[in-house]
């Protein structure tokens, strides 16, 4: 059973943008995926975004999202770190992390990390590999 | 297994507020934020500034095939033009 006091993780989405509805602030994830191709590396990737929604939280927690390539040591590859407020239990806080020009240098089985308070909320994979040349 | 409903969808609407409005959290029911963060990165991989000059890009071209078609002779036609106009 998880603790009381740790936050509740609901989702971790690896996609290329989240749209909000200007009207109604509904969110749509666009263009979801969990593999990345390149020619050759190190790779720069133009937009990568990291939807992520969790509950349970009480007050300020430090929150961290990080990307570590599995396949080379979990070297960190990028991240980000920032408090997030919870005015109540039941709140259910959503983010989106929007990185610009990433760059992979080497292929391989990467990680996403998010953390409350140093504590592993959330976790995903996606591979980043070779374009088969034809 | 799929599922065929056959009923008609129906939507009811409890007044007629904006979304907008019925969008809001009320009392004690589930309410959510939302933080959006964006970052740029440095680009670390150095890209290739050389630029080609015009009779290079000319004979890339060329040898990619990419002028081939104008030898042929349907596409000589401006050369015609000029043939039968002497």
């Amino acid at each position: 059973m998880a603790s009381v006091d740790k936050p509740i993780g609901i989702a971790l989405i690896i996609c290329d943008r989240v749209i909000t509805d200007a009207v109604t602030h509904e969110k749509t994830l666009v263009s979801t995926f969990n593999q990345l191709l390149a020619n050759r590396f190190p790779c720069v990737h133009p937009r990568l975004t990291l939807f992520v929604a969790v509950t349970n939280g009480r007050g300020t927690a430090e929150a961290e999202i990080r990307c570590v390539n599995e396949s080379d040591q979990n070297s960190p590859v990028f991240g980000m770190k920032g408090a997030i407020p919870f005015p109540d239990p039941n709140h259910v806080v959503e983010m989106s992390f929007q990185f610009n020009n990433v760059t992979f240098p080497k292929p391989g089985l990467h990680g996403i990390e998010f953390l409350c308070d140093g504590e592993l909320i959330l976790q995903t994979r996606f591979q980043v590999g070779m374009m088969e040349q034809t | 297994m799929p599922t065929i409903t056959r009923e008609t969808p129906y939507f009811h609407r409890l007044d007629d507020s904006p979304p907008a409005d019925l969008a809001k959290g009320e009392g004690s029911k589930l309410h959510s934020t939302y933080f959006e963060f964006r970052l740029t990165l440095p680009a670390i991989v150095a890209v290739a500034a050389t630029e080609l000059s015009d009779s290079e890009l000319l004979v890339a071209a060329e040898k990619a095939g990419t002028f081939e078609f104008l030898n042929s002779p349907e596409e000589d036609r401006y050369n015609d033009s000029l043939k039968k106009n002497e």
